[in-house]
């Protein structure tokens, strides 16, 4: 800062022409842009990877809450899998490129945590971590991890949010399938079905439900064929480490 | 901005240049207390109200677009204070906008790898603050014309008086539109503030109104008018 100070004052004079004042004054924004960047920049370099390390551990706290940590064995960050395709798309509310978190005990299946987002909510999309058995198909556990509900109202699917003395909402999942309730009962209570909605606000909690419902009729369908690929992949993965040890 | 022409530079005793030493230098208790009452940020200047009216559906959140702002405030009115004589009085503004920008990138990202809990909550805040224009009116009217610890004092003290009034907007809205004080508290202080969260009316249906934007206008309004009622009395006295 020493030799840039007098510098910078030397390009601050009232008195120029008008040329050579748009030229200071230029050159005096390009060094204060250059050394803004320049902090910036440090700042970027000196948090990215602790950024990423604590973003990791967020998401494993998240799943550890669906899956805990004594139900599986395996790297559950790792083992993850992107459904592209997913039938019904128009209906379920799923948006494309699905992350899947797949847990295995012992090198057999145990839970799938599907990253699901739905675009059905009240303003924007709400994404959710469903955590589905791999063979009973029952909820495991919901969790709201993004959103942008009404504060006051629709947030109260969030457990931290939710008022003192009531059970949180999402808890309501646990162990339900799609025998238990029925099919046709899937849905929020003004729609006949067999979930309660929340004071003041139908949409979120209906667009929650029918994603949860949509992951499960995914899951029906799909399981083994996901949690196939991903030990063909982890075979391929060993295999590879093999090869180039 | 007060350039000084170099061709009359005053000078002190010692024959040392004196820059941009303004007129009449503000004492630290008349700064304090223009911020925090008479030129209020929230209530008087009005500036500031895209982020005061979207968030302040209750306390907490209240609380952490303010902590955030104190921050910003403070660090950008310092670092305009310290490089005032050295921008000229034709790029101050893209000048300004270039440092607080900056900061809030710099604040956000060494508040996401130090303390992630927090910025997990305040996370959504600090790019709010970009659009605070409560921050580049500090950094015109006041940081570029004061010493450093003026600039800082004011700029704390600034970010203090928006948040008390982002905390009581927050807490009269929360009370009419939830009938809670504190909901959520232990996401900004932890497990020990589980508790904290007061039930003010046993099965309390909720008042929709409130909780929306056109509520925020409406709490805003009435607390400008109880500050100007206040105002005419002291002056009445």
């Amino acid at each position: 800062m020493s030799f840039l100070g007098p510098f910078l004052k030397s390009l601050v004079n009232s008195e120029d022409t008008h040329a050579s004042a748009m030229k200071k004054a230029g050159i005096s924004l390009a060094v204060f842009a250059f050394i803004s960047v320049f902090f910036v920049a440090i700042t970027d370099s000196l948090t990215a990877d602790k950024i990423a390390e604590n973003q990791v551990a967020m998401l494993l706290k998240a799943l550890n809450e669906i899956a805990p940590k004594n139900s599986y064995d395996n790297d559950l960050i790792a083992s993850k899998a992107i459904i592209n395709k997913v039938r019904n798309k128009a209906d379920s509310g799923f948006m494309s490129n699905t992350p899947v978190y797949l847990a295995t005990k012992a090198n057999q299946p145990a839970t799938a945590i599907f990253e699901v987002t739905t675009n059905k909510g009240y303003s924007g999309a709400i994404t959710l971590l469903v955590g589905v058995n791999a063979s009973q198909k029952t909820v495991t556990g919901v969790r709201v991890v993004k959103h942008k509900e009404t504060p006051g109202l629709g947030d109260k699917m969030e457990i931290p949010k939710t008022p003192p003395n009531q059970t949180p909402w999402v808890l309501s999942f646990n162990g339900k399938s799609l025998n238990n309730p029925e099919l046709v009962r899937w849905n929020v209570k003004k729609d006949n079905g067999d979930f309660d909605q929340f004071t003041g606000a139908t949409i979120t909690p209906r667009a929650i439900v029918n994603a949860v419902k949509s992951t499960l009729l995914y899951a029906q369908d799909n399981m083994d064929a996901l949690f196939a690929l991903d030990t063909q992949e982890a075979a391929k993965n060993s295999l590879q480490k093999k090869e180039t040890n | 901005m007060s350039a000084t022409s170099p061709d009359h530079i005053d000078v002190d005793e010692n024959g040392d240049a004196i820059e941009n030493k303004p007129n009449r230098q503000l004492s630290f208790g008349k700064i304090t207390s223009d911020a925090l009452w008479t030129n209020n940020a929230g209530l008087v200047q009005l500036l500031g109200l895209c982020p005061l009216l979207a968030v302040t559906g209750n306390i907490i959140n209240g609380l952490g677009l303010g902590i955030a702002t104190i921050i910003t405030l403070t660090c950008s009115n310092m670092i305009i204070a310290f490089t005032r004589n050295w921008v000229r009085k034709e790029i101050r503004i893209p000048y300004y906008v270039l440092v607080i920008a900056s900061i809030v990138t710099i604040i956000d990202l060494s508040m996401n790898a130090i303390t992630p809990e927090l910025h997990s909550v305040l996370g959504i805040f600090i790019p709010l603050i970009v659009t605070n224009c409560l921050i580049i009116g500090r950094a015109e009217a006041f940081a570029s014309k004061n010493d450093i610890p003026r600039a800082t004092l004011d700029g704390f003290m600034m970010g203090l008086g928006f948040t008390l009034v982002l905390v009581v907007l927050g807490a009269i809205r929360e009370i009419l539109g939830s009938g809670t004080l504190l909901s959520g508290a232990s996401l900004m202080f932890g497990s020990i503030a589980e508790n904290w969260t007061l039930t003010l009316f046993d099965n309390y249906q909720g008042f929709l109104l409130a909780i929306l934007p056109p509520g925020a206008f409406l709490v805003m309004g009435l607390l400008i008018a109880v500050k100007n009622i206040v105002d005419k009395r002291i002056k009445a006295k």
